[in-house]
């Protein structure tokens, strides 16, 4: 409840719908693959260095996490069918044989299956994330913003209090 | 550009990975640890405990002290203990999860050391093929002698079986060939007609052939005859082969089985037949456990290293292996001292090739072990190899120990019988083939210099413990076999044979009634079948004797020759024709 609390605060932050929508996706990935594997160092490295929303790739991270526990079985087969396929036999083997394939652990099912889904989902989750965050600030964070109990909220004493702690 | 990046960002990444470093380099050392104690508990299945370990990155070295394995089948000892071992990894391979070692040594491994405290136990080994407590029970009332033949396999009768078996299939062809010889009266009618042949006197040519046609009639028939007779004896000749020595066999059965059946009357007879194993078995089994540590502890805790790897590996997605172009195998030690210490001791082994795919590496796991004189022992020679095949373990070993000083032990400590070895000196020698996981071997254990205490708690114990007591030497056979995972050693001596005899020489008048019985029902048993196969026998041999003395009759006639009174006959007339030729001339 607290992250859900702490996303919809950021919906209402100025950060812009991009910086929140690529945060999102980013974390999807932390989420959806096997946290101890090299590429999410990758991940982690553009969640710090690139100026995306922290908070928000922490809620995403957290969320796709419950999520990938009801599509592992799916990204399993992904992967198995991958690794398996006999047309990329060449290319896993070759990969195999290098240091770099090795530290990825690319040969493991859910891994190279987890990634690929992500990455296939990456562009569609970044710009699905963007539109969302606009539409909401343009109608529900306005229509919101009318409604009584809110209003009735923002003039409470411990409202202003919680204001001022914040900033 | 300043939108897009967060420098305190990537100071705050380099500083998560540098943390994250520093935690690995201080506490390395710790999981180097950990990771080797939970190799080796799910190796062996018991408690590991490593007292500490320690690490050099160039070239990369770890090093393990005090590594304590626990003993599963008594888990207050340790089954292996070392005081140090030292590996140089190769680092490159670890990225491809291989674990290669350039060279290892271990210092001072020992055997069956006592633990601190008892070490747990995660899979059980299996059950002691004995237990003593219910040893040695008092003496059970002697059996009567139809239950002491009705339940024991009679050498008396089996000989008797297969003998009867032999003379059913010999018969037939003896007395067909018999039957087949010829008559006294034909042999003698064929000697008249050739004597009458080569005596006559031939006037004319045509009298001269016709007496060869005679000549000839006759010899092929001898001819034939002969060949009856070499069959007949040639037939009598292969049931004395197969028949002699089973009757020889059957004359010597009674008293063998009665040898062997007596003690029944005296004591327990299974307990007897087991003392070696008893007694000795446990301590026997140890040694032998001890030279075949490679073949029996080693290769099987690889092989199950290997099986639990995959396992786990099972639960989410699972890890797809590729050809490896280095042609490396997952584990393997390249060359490794190991130096093992026994009462004070050290036994320097060398080992080559460790490892459970020997397929890749083409080579199999090769180890020595040799020592010299020393005050414990005369000297210590032990060599072997094997290697993981598609069905299981190949190998071989050969081990030889001379005069190795026995330590003070209890022997066996039952509630009828406490034995205790106060000293002796073993001398034990053996070979052990591995096929396909499958063990077979054979060892010879000679006991000497044997001082043992010994005390019984009834008569059957009590005679036990004066024929250990007076026991100076011993020599015992062991034979080994069964799975790789689960050896089984079996142990005899002439103890028993021992034993047995002292039983006997003390026994009560009904005891001793009923020995005289049995001895009466196995003579008995073995002269009923004698008598009527005796006179047969005696019968065949007969006839062959009267076929030899006919075969030489046959073999005489046919060295007669006609050609001297046929050459008579053309002399003579030769003679008449120069007559008449040259007649004037006279």
């Amino acid at each position: 409840m607290y992250w859900l609390a702490k996303f919809f605060k950021i919906l209402h932050s100025a950060s812009s719908p991009w910086q929140i929508a690529f945060a999102i996706a980013l974390g999807m990935i932390l989420g959806l693959t096997p946290l101890l594997r090299l590429h999410n160092l990758v991940v982690v490295l553009c969640i710090l260095f690139f100026r995306v929303n922290l908070t928000a790739a922490l809620v995403s991270w957290g969320a796709f996490t419950l999520i990938a526990y009801l599509f592992d079985p799916l990204m399993i087969a992904v992967g198995e069918a991958l690794l398996t396929a006999p047309s990329l036999h060449s290319v896993w083997q070759s990969a195999y044989n290098s240091s770099i394939g090795v530290l990825s652990q690319f040969n493991h099912t859910l891994t190279l299956g987890s990634l690929v889904v992500a990455m296939v989902l990456f562009p569609i989750v970044v710009i699905t994330s963007k539109i969302l965050v606009v539409k909401y600030r343009e109608r529900v964070m306005e229509w919101i913003k009318t409604l009584k109990i809110v209003e009735f909220i923002k003039g409470t004493r411990i409202y202003s209090l919680y204001e001022k702690m914040e900033s | 550009m300043k939108n897009v990046i967060r420098w305190w960002g990537l100071t705050a990444f380099f500083g998560f990975v540098g943390l994250i470093a520093l935690i690995v380099w201080a506490f390395l050392d710790t999981w180097i640890r950990l990771a080797a104690e939970s190799g080796l508990e799910s190796a062996v299945g018991a408690e590991v405990n490593i007292e500490r370990a320690a690490h050099q990155f160039s070239p990369f070295k770890i090093a393990l002290f005090d590594i304590q394995i626990t003993d599963a089948a008594r888990p207050n000892r340790n089954k292996v203990q070392i005081e140090q071992l030292d590996a140089e990894v190769q680092l490159s391979p670890l990225l491809m999860k291989k674990v290669i070692i350039e060279s290892l040594n271990v210092n001072r491994l020992r055997f069956g050391t006592e633990r601190s405290s008892a070490g747990e136990v995660f899979r059980s080994p299996g059950s002691s093929p004995f237990s003593t407590e219910a040893l040695f029970g008092d003496l059970p009332e002697a059996p009567s002698v139809d239950d002491v033949l009705a339940r024991s396999p009679l050498e008396t009768t089996r000989v008797a079986e297969s003998l009867e078996s032999a003379f059913q299939d010999h018969k037939t062809q003896v007395k067909q060939g018999y039957a087949a010889l010829p008559k006294k009266d034909t042999l003698e009618e064929y000697k008249a007609q050739l004597k009458a042949l080569t005596e006559k006197e031939y006037k004319t040519p045509a009298d001269i052939l016709s007496a060869k046609e005679e000549f000839e009639r006759i010899k092929s028939a001898l001819q034939e005859d002969k060949a009856r007779i070499s069959a007949f004896k040639n037939a009598v000749s292969n049931a004395k082969q197969d028949i002699a020595p089973k009757l020889s066999q059957l004359k010597q059965a009674p008293e063998n089985d009665f040898n062997r059946l007596k003690s029944a009357f005296a004591g327990d007879h299974a307990a007897i037949s087991e003392v070696t194993e008893m007694v000795f078995g446990p301590k026997a089994k140890q040694w032998t456990e001890y030279v075949l540590l490679a073949t029996d502890t080693l290769a099987p805790a690889m092989n199950n290293q290997h099986e639990d790897a995959q396992q786990q590996q099972r639960e989410t997605g699972r890890w797809i292996i590729f050809e490896d172009d280095g042609s490396m195998p997952d584990f393997w030690i390249k060359h490794a001292n190991i130096t093992v210490q026994y009462q004070g001791q050290n036994i320097a082994s060398e080992w080559f090739d460790i490892t459970q795919q020997h397929d890749i590496i083409g080579k199999p796991t090769r180890y020595t072990a040799d020592a010299g004189r020393s005050p414990l022992f005369n000297a210590v020679s032990l060599k072997g190899e094997f290697a993981l095949g598609d069905a299981g373990f190949n190998g071989q070993q050969q081990w030889q120990v001379d005069e190795l000083a026995l330590p003070q032990g209890t022997l066996i400590n039952s509630a009828k019988l406490v034995s205790s070895l106060l000293e002796g000196k073993l001398t034990t020698s053996g070979s052990v083939r591995l096929k396909d996981n499958q063990l077979s071997g054979n060892g010879k254990a000679n006991l000497s210099q044997l001082a043992i205490q010994a005390k019984g708690e009834n008569k059957l114990t009590n005679v036990i413990a004066s024929t250990l007591s007076g026991l100076n030497s011993l020599q015992i056979d062991s034979k080994i076999s069964g799975n790789i995972h689960s050896p089984s050693f079996q142990f005899s001596s002439n103890l028993d044979k021992q034993l047995a005899s002292a039983l006997v020489t003390n026994l009560s008048p009904e005891q001793t009634q009923k020995i005289e019985e049995l001895k009466r029902r196995l003579n008995q048993k073995a002269n009923s079948l004698l008598g009527t196969k005796d006179d047969e026998y005696l019968q065949w041999l007969q006839w062959e004797e009267l076929a030899t003395g006919d075969l030489t009759s046959i073999e005489n006639m046919l060295k007669t020759k006609l050609d001297d009174a046929i050459q008579k006959e053309k002399n003579k007339l030769k003679d008449k024709l120069l007559d008449k030729l040259f007649g004037d001339n006279e």
